[in-house]
């Protein structure tokens, strides 16, 4: 790119630059941009799914509807608990096994394949397992620790349960992000630790932590959002139920969408849902992001 | 002008077949959930064939679409513009079509069918504003489904009371170890959630709804969900389970009975032949036995390319050899009345029980509470997520029912009817 600079005039360098970049940019105008306004604009009708008529102007009567609706201030809340739970669990054992893939020991290669395989197993095919290992009569958790819990059918158990499936369907990802990060990390700040004489854990808390800030701000972002938007775990798992207990406004969407054939409202709740999003964003770019820079 | 002439002849060729499939054929589109079923689709096929022999020019197109995911596919396939020729479609769903303006009307076309006559009164669910939009195609009753063989160590007859049958199912318990009676309570699944506790509630003469009117907390209604909680309770059921997973215990002889479809009893056919004789079915014991009648429609969408041929196809399938057929080798209820043989009779001798029950006690078509058919989804989520707490041992069916009359009444307020 310096050597076109100085081939190039500034005006020339401007398109060339605009025409590498519209590719993208089309691209993402037409997956992101336009369903993003379509979406937005069939928030304001009252449109079903299905309808030979078109559908007429609601304004914003379907966000009213929702933010008056207990349902969805619970459903929120139930989404934050299961993001934050989920990106908490997920960091603390991708840190974990992070940390111990990075030691040096015999088998470490193997070991490091099978930390991944919670991630590359097809989701459908994993939960489906699952439901049957937290099967209430039948289910091998329930027999090896001689319970008789509800692991998916009690509502006072269900949301943890499907926390910890998705933790353990999504920390690969931070150990594989981490681990990166890990490597990153010059050894000779770790010798000069020793020098000085520091713990095992003075060096973690003083090295290693600090050391894993650039990577950290990125993987937390991806945890969140990743489980903001996760759907497939708990709908197949327990549909949102037991009584609602584990609806998370992803389930209320395809619920509202696909179900009950109400796009408008549907519609309604994904904008909000995309907005809380955006909102965790801003907060997390301002309070850790600037922290860092 | 060789390399011209090498090209022109390279593309005459390439786009030869095309032409040909193009513009010789009609094709019916047909989807349906039941293509890959054995025997019924079988059935179809059949009935495509002889179709198609008799109208040269013109082939169906079948499109197999997993029954859990039929409605969605078809209503997503209709809201892009598209539609197939000839739709099967769920009794559940025929209100919702019929309300949008999706479905043809096919009063010209009966008017010409000398089969029209013959098709079973569940045909009026296909009614809307004075037109008829659909055809009967099947409509089977839930019964009691046992196993003779687990009733018999245990010492019990066929129930016919609720109580008959709490007994039957802790002595089946008690003596051989098998679950007495095996119904749907993984809630995930809605619909195989609800339909037991629709099934209980019809059967002590209460509803989730009448008229449009919510009534989840009618005593009747709470009288027979207490009924069924008692064998949840006692651990005579196996928790947790939906239905599929209670129709291969049932196969592998851990159910002693089920309430269901006869499709169920099909499955041990398929799955258990040395079981199927000692299979059968009767009323369900309830005080109304009621028996909920699922079921489904011919229709032919609005859109649809070539409802003439579609007509004809479905035409097809509602000839007297096609319904005894039906009958004889899927053991389904067809859509029009049709005569047990005495060798049918003989042969599978818990038709007749079937058969009875379509004729005595049909109830509860669509799986939808009454007056709220187009809302089915929503009325089967309300009812399930109240009851969900119940089998979590939260609260009691009376307070879980309070709360969902509560919430119907006033969801039922923001409907637009």
């Amino acid at each position: 790119m310096s050597r076109m600079r100085t081939a190039l005039p500034n005006t020339a360098v401007n398109r060339v630059s605009a025409a590498l970049i519209l590719p993208a940019a089309i691209v993402m105008g037409a997956v992101v941009i336009y369903p993003i306004l379509t979406t937005i604009g069939l928030s304001l009708t009252d449109a079903p799914l299905i309808s030979l008529s078109p559908p007429s102007f609601a304004g914003l009567s379907n966000y009213a509807e929702w933010l008056s609706n207990p349902d969805f201030w619970r459903s929120l809340w139930i989404t934050l608990i299961y993001t934050f739970g989920v990106t908490i669990g997920s960091y603390a054992i991708g840190l974990f096994t992070a940390l111990l893939l990075n030691l040096d020991f015999p088998g470490r290669a193997i070991l490091r394949g099978l930390v991944l395989l919670p991630w590359a197993i097809p989701e459908v095919a994993a939960v489906m397992t699952w439901n049957w290992m937290l099967d209430y009569q039948f289910g091998i958790v329930n027999s090896l620790l001689g319970s008789q819990v509800g692991w998916v059918t009690d509502s006072a158990m269900a949301l943890w349960t499907v926390t910890i499936v998705t933790i353990w369907k999504q920390f690969p990802l931070a150990t594989v992000v981490l681990l990166a990060g890990l490597q990153a990390i010059p050894r000779e700040l770790y010798e000069a630790a020793n020098v000085d004489g520091a713990s095992r854990l003075q060096q973690f808390v003083h090295v290693t932590l600090p050391g894993l800030k650039p990577v950290n701000s990125v993987l937390v972002m991806m945890l969140i959002l990743y489980t903001f938007k996760r759907i497939s775990i708990i709908y197949l798992l327990t549909g949102g139920g037991p009584a609602k207990a584990t609806e998370i406004l992803p389930v209320i969407t395809y619920l509202e969408a696909f179900k009950y054939f109400r796009l408008g409202s549907a519609s309604a709740v994904g904008i909000l849902a995309l907005g809380f999003t955006l909102v965790i964003t801003l907060v997390y770019s301002r309070v850790f992001l600037r922290e860092e820079a | 002008m060789k390399r011209m002439m090498m090209a022109t002849l390279l593309i005459a060729l390439v786009m030869a077949p095309i032409g040909v499939a193009s513009g010789a054929n009609k094709q019916i589109q047909f989807p349906s959930w039941m293509w890959g079923e054995a025997g019924t689709g079988d059935w179809f096929k059949d009935g495509v064939a002889l179709y198609e022999s008799q109208n040269p020019g013109v082939k169906v197109v079948p499109a197999l679409v997993p029954a859990g995911q039929y409605e969605e596919k078809l209503l997503i396939d209709m809201a892009g513009g598209g539609a197939p020729d000839l739709a099967p479609v769920f009794t559940n769903m025929m209100p919702k079509l019929m309300r949008m303006g999706l479905l043809e009307p096919l009063d010209d076309y009966l008017a010409k069918a000398d089969w029209k006559s013959n098709l079973l009164p569940v045909q009026k669910v296909a009614q809307y504003n004075g037109k008829t939009y659909g055809v009967v195609l099947t409509a089977s009753p839930n019964g009691l489904i046992y196993n003779k063989k687990l009733l018999d160590k245990a010492g019990v007859a066929v129930p016919t009371t609720p109580e008959e049958m709490l007994v039957a199912a802790r002595k089946v318990k008690q003596a051989t170890g098998a679950f007495g009676y095996g119904f749907a309570t993984r809630t995930a699944d809605v619909l195989e959630a609800y339909i037991p506790l629709m099934q209980w509630a019809i059967g002590f003469g209460g509803d989730f709804s009448k008229d449009g009117v919510p009534t989840a907390n009618n005593p009747k209604t709470i009288e027979g969900l207490e009924f069924l909680k008692r064998f949840f309770d006692e651990g005579l059921t196996p928790k947790g389970l939906d239905g599929p997973m209670l129709r291969k215990m049932f196969v592998e002889e851990k159910i002693a009975m089920l309430i269901d479809g006869p499709w169920a009893i099909t499955y041990v056919k398929e799955a258990a032949p040395d079981l199927y004789e000692y299979v059968g079915f009767a009323a369900p014991p309830t005080p109304t036995h009621a028996a909920i009648t699922g079921g489904a429609f011919y229709t032919i969408p609005v859109r649809a390319k070539h409802k003439q041929e579609a007509f004809a196809l479905l035409s097809v399938y509602n000839q007297p050899e096609w319904q005894s057929r039906w009958l004889e080798d899927l053991l389904q209820i067809p859509g029009q009345n049709a005569e047990i043989s005495p060798k049918l009779a003989k042969e599978h001798p818990w038709i007749e029980g079937m058969v009875d029950v379509a004729a005595k006690y049909p109830a509860g078509f669509g799986y939808s509470a009454p007056g709220f058919e187009e809302y089915a989804g929503e009325v089967q989520r309300m009812v399930v997520d109240g009851i969900a707490s119940v089998w979590g041992g939260r609260t009691t069916v009376e307070a879980a029912m309070n709360d969902v009359q509560q919430k119907m009444v006033k969801w039922a307020a923001t409907l637009k009817r």
